[in-house]
C-alpha cells in the first residue's frame, strides 16, 4: 500500500520538516524540504497530501530550506531565508509569506537549472490525450483560467512550467498547486466551492497570494507525458467578450519563445524543439472575462483532438 | 585524499572513479560541483570518459544543464569577439582576449564546459581612450554609475570600470595592464603585448607562457577565491595542454615569469597545481621556480590559507577555519595591489557597499 | 560587390506555410523573414552573388517588376540582413 504525505498528521510532518526533511517528488524532480515554520508544514500537508511519501530518496535534485538566518533575529521580527544548497538566492521575506516563498523558491529551482527540457512560462493541461499549452506573461489571467479548467475536468500538468522534451516535444508533467492572487482567489472560490486553498499570504510583492490543490487524478498521473495539441495565448480583458481566434504558427513560435526560460540558451536545439512543438499544435489567441464561457470554449476545442 | 567530503577533487584527479560512484556520492558531488562552478566541467569529464550512457540519469541532468549553459556562453563569446574585433579593427588595434574568452577562441581543451561571467580584453594604455570611445559608440556602457567606484577603477585598477552592452547585455572588462599600477610587482604590459598569438584574423591571445603566468597572477592576486578550485583546474589544464603541444614551453616558463616580475604568483601556481591536482611538472622547472618561493614561515602560512580557500565554497567541503582563510586572502590580495593607507578605507567602503547592494533578487514566480 | 552568407554560422529556416522563421546560430537570434528576404537568403545559401543579379532573382521568384521602388525596398532588406550579420559583402 502506497503511503501518502497526508497519512501523517501536521505535527508529525512539522517534526519531520524540522529534522531530516521531507522528500517530495513532483514530476521528474525530487526536493528535500526542511523548515521549522509551522505554516510550511500546514501548506505542504494540505496541498501535497496526495503526493507519495518517500522515507528515503536516492538522489535529491533540490535541497532546500526555509528558516530564519539566526536565532537572535527571532526575538524581533522574524524574516525567512530560502536556502538552496546552503546558499540564499533571494532577499529574506516575512514569516507570514512562508508558504508562498517556498513555492516561489521551488519554481526558481526548475526555472534556472533544468535545461534538459525546453521550458516555457506556461500553464499546461490535458484533455482527450492532448496537451493544451498556455504561455503567458504574469497578469494575463493564465492561472485563473488554468484553475477553472482543472476544476472542470481537465488534467493539470503544471500552472507554471511547460517542460518540453528535447527528444519528442511531448509535455512532461510537474503537477503542483496552482498559484492564485488577489481577485482571482474570490473568482475561483465562486466558480467552484469545492476548490481547496492553502495558506493565505498577504502583502507580498504580488499582493495577496494563495495556492490551490490539484485534483487527485492529476497528481496520480504526474509521471505520464502528453502529446502536444493546442497552444493558446490567453488574455483576461475586463468585461471582454469570449473570443478564440486562430493565429499563424510562425508568430506563435516567436511569442512562445518570449515566454521561455531557456529557449535562447538551448540554441539550435531550442529552435528544433520549438519547431516540433508548434508543428504539433493548433495555435490560438484567446481573450475572456467570463470563466463559464471560457470553459465551454475549451470544451469544444478539446473535441478537436486528433 | 581519503577525506570523504573531498569528492569533487577526487573525481577531477581520477575521472575513472565516476563510473563507480554510488547515488549517495552523486548526492554530495553535484552540490559541490555546482558551488565550485564546475558542473559543466564535470559533464565535460563525463563525455571525455565516454560515460554518458552508463551513469545514472538524474545527476546527469544537472551536469548536462550546466554544460548546455556553457555551450551557449561559448557561442555568445565567439559572437562578441567578432563584434569586438570589428570595433578594434576599425582603429587598427588587435583584439587581445584574456582568460576564459581566450581559452574559448583558441579552442583550448580547458574551455570545455567552462562557464565565464564576462569577456576580458587587453589594450595598450595609450589607445585606451580611443577604444573606450569607439566601444561606447557601439553600445558598450559603463556599468558603474557610482562616481566613487568609477574613480577607484580609473585611479587604482588595471582595468576600466566593467562595460555592459545596451542591447546584448554582455559584460566586458577592458584591461590596460595585468596588475594594478599600485601593485607590488610591476609587469610590463608592453612586453606581454609584444608576444601575442593570432588565433583568427586580428584576434589574439597571450603567448602560452604568458597565458599561464597571467592566469596564475589573476588567481593569486585578485582575491577572488570563490572560484579558486576552478581557476587551479584551468591552470592545470593549460600546463598539460602546453606541455604536450608547445615545444620549449617548460624551458621558457620560469625565465619569462622572472622577466615580467611575476615569479612569485607562478611559484604558487605550480606549487598548488602539483599539491592539489598532482600536475606533472618537470623537476628543473620546479627548481627554477623556487626563486619565487617565500620564506619558510610564509610558505607554511600560505599552504594553510590556500589549501582551505581552494576548496569549493560549500559546507561539506570546509576544513575548520575556512571562512577565516578566505577573508585573510582577500585582505592579502588587496595588500598586494594597493598601498596600505589606500587599502583600509577601500576595504571598509567595499564591505559596506556589499551589504547595501547585495545582489539578490525578489522571489518571484514569473520569468527570471 | 559580391554578397554571401558567412559560412561559419549555421542558418536554419522554418515555415509552416505562412511566413518564414530564421534561426541564426551565431547571434542566437530567431527572426521572422519578410516575403522578399526569403528568396534572397535562399539564393545566397547556394553561393555568393552580386547585388544586381540577386535582386533580379528575387523579383523573378516573386513576379515583381524591378523598378526604383522595388530596388529601394530590397536595399533596405539587404541592409537589415547585413546589420544582423546574416549576409556579408566582400
Amino acid at each position: 500500500m502506497t503511503s501518502r504525505i497526508s497519512d501523517f498528521d501536521i505535527d508529525h510532518l512539522h517534526a519531520l520538516l524540522k529534522s531530516s526533511g521531507l522528500f517530495l517528488k513532483t514530476g521528474p524532480f525530487t526536493y528535500r524540504i526542511r523548515s521549522s515554520v509551522r505554516s510550511v508544514a500546514e501548506g505542504l500537508f494540505l496541498l501535497y497530501g496526495q503526493n507519495r511519501f518517500f522515507p528515503e530518496m536516492e538522489f535529491v535534485d533540490f535541497d532546500i530550506r526555509l528558516d530564519s538566518p539566526n536565532s537572535l533575529r527571532r526575538r524581533f521580527r522574524p524574516k525567512l531565508d530560502f536556502y538552496f544548497d546552503h546558499q540564499t538566492p533571494f532577499k529574506p521575506l516575512p514569516i507570514s509569506q512562508a508558504f508562498a516563498f517556498l513555492e516561489w523558491g521551488m519554481n526558481w529551482c526548475v526555472s534556472v537549472h533544468m535545461n534538459q527540457y525546453l521550458k516555457l512560462h506556461a500553464a499546461v493541461l490535458e484533455k482527450n490525450g492532448r496537451a493544451l499549452v498556455m504561455p503567458a506573461a504574469p497578469g494575463s489571467g493564465k492561472s485563473t483560467l488554468c484553475a477553472a479548467l482543472m476544476l472542470s475536468g481537465w488534467r493539470l500538468l503544471s500552472d507554471e512550467h511547460a517542460l518540453v522534451s528535447l527528444h519528442d516535444s511531448h509535455l512532461i508533467p510537474v503537477c503542483r498547486p496552482i498559484s492564485l492572487k488577489n481577485k482571482s482567489i474570490k473568482v475561483i472560490e465562486q466558480f467552484d466551492n469545492k476548490a481547496l486553498f492553502g495558506p493565505l499570504c498577504k502583502d507580498t510583492h504580488k499582493g495577496t497570494v494563495t495556492h490551490m490543490r490539484p485534483d487527485a487524478r492529476s497528481v496520480e498521473l504526474d509521471d505520464t507525458p502528453v502529446k502536444p495539441g493546442w497552444m493558446v495565448f490567453p488574455k483576461y480583458i475586463v468585461e471582454g467578450e469570449t473570443r478564440l481566434t486562430e493565429r499563424i504558427k510562425e508568430t506563435a513560435f516567436l511569442k512562445a519563445g518570449e515566454q521561455s526560460f531557456n529557449y535562447s540558451l538551448l540554441g539550435a536545439k531550442g529552435f528544433e524543439t520549438m519547431s516540433k512543438l508548434i508543428e504539433a499544435c493548433d495555435c490560438y489567441n484567446f481573450s475572456y472575462s467570463n470563466l463559464d464561457e471560457a470553459v465551454e470554449t475549451f470544451e469544444k476545442l478539446s473535441a478537436t483532438a486528433v | 585524499m581519503s577525506d570523504q567530503s573531498y569528492l569533487l577533487l577526487e573525481v577531477i584527479r581520477a575521472p575513472e572513479r565516476l563510473a563507480r560512484l554510488s547515488m549517495a556520492d552523486w548526492n554530495r558531488l553535484i552540490p559541490q560541483a555546482r558551488h565550485a562552478l564546475l558542473l559543466g566541467k564535470l559533464h565535460a569529464l563525463i563525455l571525455e570518459q565516454d560515460l554518458l550512457k552508463v551513469l545514472p540519469e538524474k545527476p546527469l541532468n544537472h551536469t548536462l544543464s550546466a554544460y548546455l549553459a556553457s555551450e551557449k556562453q561559448h557561442a555568445t563569446t565567439a559572437w562578441e569577439a567578432l563584434k569586438l574585433e570589428r570595433a578594434l579593427g576599425s582603429l587598427e588595434i588587435p583584439l587581445v582576449l584574456l582568460k576564459g574568452g581566450a581559452y574559448i577562441q583558441a579552442k583550448l581543451p580547458v574551455s570545455t564546459g567552462r562557464l565565464l561571467s564576462d569577456i576580458d580584453i587587453l589594450v595598450t594604455r595609450d589607445r585606451l581612450d580611443e577604444v573606450e570611445e569607439n566601444l561606447h559608440s557601439r553600445g558598450w556602457r559603463s556599468s558603474k554609475q557610482d562616481s566613487y567606484d568609477d574613480r577607484y577603477y580609473r585611479e587604482w585598477m588595471h582595468e576600466i570600470p566593467p562595460l555592459k552592452h545596451i542591447t546584448r547585455g554582455s559584460f566586458l572588462d577592458v584591461h590596460h595592464t595585468i596588475l594594478p599600477p599600485t601593485a607590488k610587482y610591476k609587469p610590463d604590459a608592453e612586453k606581454i603585448l609584444a608576444d601575442i598569438r593570432e588565433v583568427s584574423p586580428n584576434v589574439y591571445t597571450l603567448s602560452p607562457v604568458d597565458m599561464v603566468i597571467h592566469s596564475a597572477t589573476h588567481l593569486f592576486h585578485e582575491g577572488d577565491f570563490d572560484h579558486g578550485l576552478r581557476d587551479i583546474i584551468d591552470l592545470h589544464g593549460l600546463l598539460i595542454h602546453f606541455s604536450d603541444n608547445e615545444p620549449g614551453f617548460w624551458e621558457a616558463l620560469v625565465p619569462r615569469a622572472i622577466e615580467l616580475d611575476l615569479i612569485n604568483p607562478l611559484y604558487y601556481a605550480l606549487h598548488y597545481c602539483q599539491l592539489i591536482l598532482g600536475s606533472e611538472i618537470p623537476d628543473f622547472v620546479l627548481k627554477q621556480a623556487e626563486k619565487g618561493k617565500p620564506n619558510a614561515l610564509m610558505s607554511g602560512v600560505m599552504d594553510w590559507l590556500f589549501m582551505r580557500a581552494l576548496r569549493p565554497d560549500h559546507p561539506s567541503c570546509d576544513l575548520p577555519f575556512t571562512s577565516l582563510a578566505r577573508s585573510l586572502l582577500y585582505i592579502r590580495s588587496h595588500y598586494l595591489r594597493m598601498p596600505l593607507h589606500l587599502l583600509i578605507p577601500h576595504l571598509t567602503r567595499k564591505a559596506w557597499k556589499r551589504r547595501v547592494a547585495e545582489n539578490k533578487q525578489e522571489a518571484t514566480a514569473g520569468l527570471p | 560587390m559580391s554578397l554571401y552568407i558567412p559560412p561559419d554560422f549555421e542558418l536554419i529556416l522554418k515555415s509552416y506555410g505562412n511566413e518564414t522563421l530564421l534561426f541564426h546560430s551565431a547571434s542566437g537570434d530567431t527572426l521572422l523573414l519578410g516575403p522578399t528576404a526569403v528568396p534572397l537568403v535562399q539564393r545566397l545559401r547556394q553561393g555568393p552573388l552580386d547585388k544586381q543579379p540577386l535582386f533580379d532573382h528575387v523579383a523573378e521568384e516573386l513576379n515583381y517588376e524591378v523598378d526604383d521602388e522595388f530596388i529601394s525596398h530590397m536595399e533596405e532588406v539587404l541592409s537589415g540582413l547585413m546589420k544582423r550579420d546574416i549576409v556579408a559583402a566582400q
